[in-house]
């Protein structure tokens, strides 16, 4: 499967022409066809002709062919990984060491898919999107948030019609009291609420502000499938968690083989866009309704926000047949934060969005937290303080390996002028034990597993990398302490929800209450 | 400097538990707080509490926390340099509890001819306090708090006194203190020894613990036991099978309030890798994110009186390193103030000031200091016929709590009987000792660990091993190590007291001084606890591999069965009884709202406000009062405006 | 053979077996250098430093001495059935065998490390020598072997000379935090580390035996 084995050439290594990864199309009656992401099954080898290992990158590399360039470019989201060790397309093109081959593979799975959920809504092909077109992700029909699925329990259950007026009229009916009105003026702009998990990073490890004083915002979303696997199982509340005691929660994995997109999760940071960042088009934009936290004076309203937001971090974790711990990728823009090693040399290339490179004698702490009180003050709007006397001073603890800055340079010289040349890959955290995956994954010729080491054992099955943190969703858990310091995988392996019932069941009987690597069911009122 | 002259409402000396539960309950109905910590403040993140815990080859209690007290070749630190000492594990052993260039407590005597006992519990001192703890958070039982009542009729030099309010006063606060903190049990599992709930129906925060193995075990040793075997115990009716009970912890079993639930790291002592146990830094960052002021770095020095109240704090801030003093003395200046530094450094702190008062701050009754309590621990360990996987879940998952109470009290301590699940780490070679003493052993041919012999290996005495042998000989006796510790009640002695010594801490403050003993009441509770062992270990065919090292200071011997024994205790790290409360002024130095009887705006909260400490780990009593606390000094606080 | 990794498995992306693997030389790969930069001791001159083959014959040495399989010790270990020596040590995320290999390399104060390492190589083929070879080796050799099998069993160095002397205390230090996760003591007791577990709650009230699984402790067979 991997390192020195090599592919036997009888798999046909043609980039199969791909689905376009425009929405459904519209009838006449306003429906739409299929439900949710669609996936591309082939399997999509990268044909960048040389090892990306190395500071100097063969100019070779860089002249990737229109045809492959126009394949990559939309070949749309991947179901599943391709990743064998010497899969590329052009046998030269593969790194020495197997890790190091596996990881190119995951990365370039994880580059095409940041691609296909960020190509516009609109079928425009994404070499082409302005910084403001509307993505695919943030379509409704796409994503969900988070908090639109846990609801209170005094509200109707969320739904998610395929339809899209259905679709509009379910958003209409969430849409809180306070933005109603300037929801009217703009439907189509999105509704972010501040609560905790908006501002304050997992865990309430702290809030991160930009160099404008703004706080930085949160939101988690779910496709489709994994919406529709919560709501089969009654998991979008507390006590229908707890009533499902029994369930081994196991969400649908992607396949290329039927073509099956499987559970897709978000986590996206955005940053409040200054009039001269939206003119300068660096980020993509979205419009947005913030709504406040309610302020101390019970008869001050709720504010509700308009701003423009732009992207700064995205993680898309994807659960596949062969990955049943899921596979994390992280992207960030490139003026978020310098690497360490970069700090002190004459390489700084700011301006920055959570560095001041002219601070002087008089930087914040590198990597410390605001000072609190970290509640948002409805008073001050989005500002983390009336004088601006804090921004956080933010610099990335991990630099990133030569190989993904190499892939990085590659996927930025395809996007050619588009907004996306201005985001970069920092890595894909994926389960690198097959031996112990395979003991997950879906494979029906295995026994059920007995004895606890084989129905759960070590369940992080040694991901590679070790760690990974995004500078603006991890900002304070950056390092290498094991357990301590953020991993996605070793994290999220700790999720667990409500599904026991009160009083202990018998020692030893079934499972416990692990929420299949997603906090998303906790979050249920 | 900036700090000087800080005003507030309420000034707290300390951000342990009780000090930040009291900032954030006062903070909630906008009273302003300012927090003084003698140690570093709240961290980003605990990556380096961890890598230094990773990295220590010691797993002690403090090996996480700063100030690190053994330096880069591996020398301790002597006390008198650092600024915010504390007492640490590793300067307990019979070489180095008395060297006062290596221990921080003084425990000294000058009395040559005075068999003196180390008092062995240790405590942190930085923002979140004692966050070593173990997360056990078992209530007291309504007997606890009226000894003298129940069980002191017609003994006049009973040693108890009862305290001031009862269990059914203090029932509503324990399920305050539990939501804060976050209990997991199971209501039902805990009636016992006539605990009670206030709220009808009360449920836990969530749901109690999983059993580990081990407890199933014993549970089932322990099932059904006959009369006779267990008459030494005293109680008035026969005993014939003891419960094991899942003990109520602060360790989520749940999501809870944005923290993990426990995912069996096994290091609760001395740190949750997931923040699964809780920690006071967790009610310290609500209590500061609500405006209160906490001033790190900072070691309050001298509690200024005039007029019979408190009129402010003397404190000297310090720099980053260890022991550079930095600042000089400010003062911060309140209508209220508390002392949460715990059961040594509040009365440390009380004695250092003196203000031409004849006694010292708080102290007409010559209480303060005095009654100073622990949980001696009768640490056992053994060898089960077959394995029960030892290192495995939390360290301590259940209890077996019915002994706590019953007609022997009038003459014996009570106990109770805690489970481990981390076999033999906390007794072999000190604490933080296993597994690689025994791995050492089967390694190196050594035998510190006492299981290098043929009986057990069926190989020869003293063998070194490789291969297939060393796996198997440590597989099968590893899995089958486990420890049973017995948690005994102290009985109080105003001769057990914390003064004051002649030598300094790096601020040029005197470090505490400690006598300290084991009465014969508290002995006889030992001795019957080491019946208990024999008896559960027979009953689950264990090897006893209980021993007691010559050189250990605590050791003593008991004639049981007409046999002399060797017996010895552990610390708990709890500190307690030192500032007792009461109603009266002449024998205690609070009251039931734990306010100085001698000063109205001074609260001295913490264990050391126990006149008796029971069997159960003070954590969530100490916290519960604090709630009371608090609640009062709102209430209270108009009258000083 | 036991390496599961060759396991095909229905549903996954496919991969087919090569026949043959050829040699590799250890190529300066980010990862691959640390171990290659290891200073091995050249005094004896029955011993030849060789960076392709010396971590073969460090896992194999650590095979024997620990009992636990060199494919638990080296995730990534792909071998050569023709010549062992040949096989690629593999390069996994944490890659602990490198890490202990540089140490060793770096704290043996006598030449005792090339001498262990070449009596692997002369009993490859026949791995059941090794210990009794070992153990009729000089002191030094065997403090160090002693010393190797605490690195994997513990994460940290013990000082082969206080191995020696049977010192009361030794002389030990953790390598790392990422060395003492890695630690195997645990993990042939059926349990985790102290402070690291990559397991989920709730697994303590179960019992953990699983006789098919590499590289851990197997009660049936006492």
């Amino acid at each position: 499967m991997r390192h020195s084995l090599l592919l036997v050439a009888a798999v046909a290594l043609s980039l199969v022409s791909v689905t376009s990864q425009q929405l459904p199309a519209q009838t006449a009656g306003g429906t739409t066809v299929a439900a949710g992401l669609a996936c591309n099954g082939t399997r999509i080898l990268d044909p960048f002709k040389g090892p990306l290992a190395g500071t100097d990158l063969p100019p070779a590399l860089l002249q990737i062919s229109d045809k492959d360039k126009s394949d990559i470019l939309k070949s749309g989201l991947p179901c599943q990984e391709n990743v064998t060790t010497g899969a590329q397309a052009d046998p030269t093109g593969k790194e020495a060491v197997g890790l190091d081959n596996l990881q190119r593979g995951f990365d370039f799975y994880s580059w095409r898919t940041f691609i296909a959920l960020n190509s516009p809504a609109n079928g425009t092909p994404v070499d082409q999107a302005q910084a403001d077109t509307p993505t695919l992700w943030e379509d409704m029909h796409s994503f969900k948030q988070l908090l639109d699925v846990m609801l209170p329990s005094d509200l109707q259950p969320p739904i998610w019609p395929a339809d899209r007026a259905g679709m509009e009229a379910e958003q209409e009916r969430l849409v809180p009291r306070e933005c109603r009105e300037p929801h009217q003026k703009m439907p189509t702009r999105m509704i972010v609420k501040m609560i905790e998990e908006s501002f304050n990073e997992p865990f309430k490890t702290g809030p991160l502000i930009d160099q404008t004083g703004h706080y930085a915002i949160f939101e988690i979303l779910m496709n489709r499938q994994m919406f529709d696997y919560i709501m089969a199982h009654n998991l979008n509340t507390k006590a229908g968690q707890a009533g499902n005691s029994d369930l081994s929660v196991d969400f649908p994995a992607g396949q290329n083989s039927d073509k099956t997109v499987g559970a897709f999760m978000l986590k996206i940071s955005w940053k409040i866009l200054s009039p001269s960042e939206i003119q300068a088009r660096n980020f993509h934009m979205a419009d947005a309704l913030v709504l406040m936290p309610p302020p101390d004076d019970p008869k001050v309203g709720r504010k509700c926000l308009p701003e423009t937001l732009g992207l700064i971090g995205f993680h898309a974790v994807h659960k596949t047949a062969t990955r049943p711990q899921w596979i994390w990728t992280s992207f960030e823009h490139i003026k978020n934060a310098p690497a360490k090693d970069e700090v002190g040399t004459k390489n700084l290339e700011g301006p920055y969005s959570f560095f001041s490179v002219d601070c002087g004698d008089h930087c914040p702490l590198v990597n410390a937290t605001p000072p609190r009180p970290w509640d948002p003050d409805p008073k001050l709007e989005l500002r983390f303080r009336g004088d601006n006397s804090f921004k956080s001073q933010i610099v990335r603890e991990t630099p990133l390996t030569q190989e993904a800055k190499n892939m990085n340079r590659i996927f930025q010289s395809m996007l050619g002028s588009s907004v996306w040349k201005n985001y970069m890959l920092l890595s894909t955290q994926w389960p690198s034990a097959f031996a112990c995956t395979s003991l997950h994954a879906q494979n029906p010729g295995a026994p059920a597993p007995k004895t606890d080491f084989l129905k759960q054992p070590d369940m992080t099955c040694s991901p590679a990398p070790t760690f990974l943190a995004n500078s603006t969703l991890e900002t304070y858990s950056q390092g290498d302490t094991p357990l301590a310091s953020s991993s996605c995988i070793a994290c999220h392996e700790n999720a667990v929800g409500f599904q026991r019932s009160a009083s202990n069941p018998q020692p030893g009987k079934g499972n416990l209450n692990q929420s299949d690597f997603t906090f998303m069911l906790e979050k249920a009122q | 400097m900036a700090d000087n002259c800080i005003t507030c409402h309420v000034a707290i000396v300390g951000s342990g538990f009780a000090g930040s539960l009291i900032a954030n309950e006062l903070r909630r109905k906008g009273v302003t707080v300012a927090i003084l910590e003698a140690g570093p403040g709240v961290q980003p993140n605990i990556n380096d509490y961890m890598r230094r815990f990773y990295g220590a080859s010691a797993k002690v209690p403090e090996s996480p926390y700063p100030p690190e007290m053994i330096d880069q070749n591996g020398q301790t630190v002597d006390p008198a340099s650092v600024a915010a000492g504390r007492p640490t594990a590793l300067t307990l052993s019979q070489s180095n509890w008395q060297d006062t260039l290596k221990a921080y407590l003084d425990q000294t005597t000058d009395e040559p001819n005075k068999k003196t006992r180390p008092f062995k519990s240790t405590y942190e001192r930085l923002a979140g306090g004692t966050s070593h703890w173990m997360g056990l958070t078992p209530r007291l039982v309504p007997n606890d708090f009226r000894m003298k009542t129940t069980y002191g009729k017609g003994q006049a030099d009973f040693p108890f006194s009862d305290w001031p309010i009862s269990y059914d006063t203090v029932s509503p606060w324990y399920e305050k203190a539990e939501a804060e903190l976050g209990v997991s049990a199971d209501a039902d599992e805990q009636r016992f020894a006539g605990i009670t709930f206030s709220t009808p129906g009360y449920t836990y925060p969530m749901p109690r613990i999983p059993q580990s193995l081990f407890d199933r075990r014993v549970g089932a040793a322990l099932a059904q036991l006959n009369e006779a075997e267990t008459k030494f115990l005293g109680t008035a009716t026969p005993v014939t099978a003891l419960t094991v009970r899942s003990l109520p912890a602060a360790r989520n079993s749940q999501p809870y309030r944005n923290r993990r639930a426990c995912a069996g790291n096994t290091s609760c002592i001395p740190i949750c890798p997931i923040q699964a146990k809780y920690d006071a830094t967790i009610t310290l960052n609500e209590a500061t994110n609500n405006g209160a002021q906490l001033i790190h770095h900072a070691v309050a020095s001298e509690i200024l009186v005039e007029n019979g109240s408190v009129s402010g704090i003397k404190y000297i801030k310090y720099g980053e390193k260890s022991g550079s003093k930095a600042g000089e003395n400010c003062v911060i200046k309140a209508k209220i103030y508390v002392i949460a530094a715990n059961g040594i450094e509040t009365p440390r702190l009380l004695l250092m000031s003196r203000n031409q008062i004849a006694k010292g701050v708080a102290n007409s009754s010559d209480m303060v200091g005095r009654n100073l309590m622990d949980h001696p621990q009768y640490l056992t360990w053994g060898l089960l016929p077959d394995p029960v996987f030892p290192y495995r879940g939390p360290l301590v998952t259940s209890a077996i709590g019915d002994l706590c109470d019953g007609a022997f009290r009038r003459q014996r301590a009570a106990f109770r009987i805690s489970l481990g699940n981390e076999a033999w780490s906390a007794v072999v070679g000190g604490v933080g000792g296993d597994p690689q003493v025994t791995t050492l052993d089967f390694i190196n041919g050594t035998n510190a660990s006492g299981l290098n012999k043929k009986d057990f290996t069926q190989l020869p005495d003293n063998s070194a091993l490789f291969g297939a042998n060393l796996t198997q000989t440590l597989g099968n006796l590893i899995s089958r190590q486990f420890r049973i510790a017995f948690a005994v009640e102290q009985s109080p002695d105003p001769n057990n007291r914390v003064t004051l010594s002649s030598v300094k801490d790096g601020l040029n403050l005197p470090r505490p001084r400690i006598a300290y003993d084991v009465s014969d009441y508290t002995k006889r509770g030992i001795a019957a606890a080491f019946r208990m062992k024999k008896l559960i270990f027979s009953k689950l065919g264990a090897t006893d591999f209980t021993n007691v090292a010559p050189s250990d200071p605590g050791r003593f011997d008991e004639t049981i069965d007409r046999n002399v024994e060797q017996l010895t205790y552990g610390g708990a790290g709890h500190l307690m009884g030192t500032y007792r409360m009461g109603d009266d002024p002449k024998t205690s130095v609070v009251d039931s709202w734990l306010r100085s009887h001698d000063h109205p705006n001074l609260y001295l909260v913490g264990s050391g406000t126990f006149p008796t400490v029971g069997t159960a780990n003070p954590t969530l009593t100490l916290s519960a009062l604090a709630l009371r606390t608090a609640d009062r000094i709102v209430e209270v606080l108009p009258s000083f405006e | 053979m036991r390496h599961r990794r060759q396991r095909s498995v229905r549903g996954a992306t496919p991969f087919v077996q090569a026949s043959v693997v050829t040699r590799r030389v250890m190529v300066a790969g980010a990862v691959a250098t640390t171990a290659v930069a290891a200073v091995l001791p050249l005094a004896t001159a029955a011993y030849a430093a060789d960076p392709a083959t010396d971590m073969i014959a460090f896992l194999l040495l650590s095979e024997a001495l620990t009992g636990v399989s060199r494919q638990t010790l080296a995730p990534e270990l792909v071998e050569d059935k023709n010549e062992i020596l040949n096989s690629d040590p593999g390069v996994d995320p944490i890659n602990i065998k490198n890490t202990y290999f540089k140490w060793i390399g770096d704290h043996d104060p006598t030449s005792s490390f090339g001498k262990l390492l070449q009596l692997a190589k002369d009993n490859r083929q026949s791995l059941g020598n090794i210990i009794p070879k070992v153990n009729g080796s000089a002191d030094d050799m065997v403090c160090l072997a002693r010393s190797i099998v605490l690195l994997w069993y513990l994460g940290s160095w013990y000082e082969p000379d206080d191995l020696k002397n049977k010192v009361a205390s030794p002389r030990v230090k953790v390598v790392s935090p990422r060395a003492y996760t890695q630690g195997l003591v645990w993990r042939v007791a059926g349990a985790h580390p102290m402070g690291y577990s990559n397991l989920q709650f709730g697994y303590w009230s179960r019992d953990p035996r699983d006789p098919s699984s590499p590289g851990l402790f197997d009660p049936s067979k006492t």
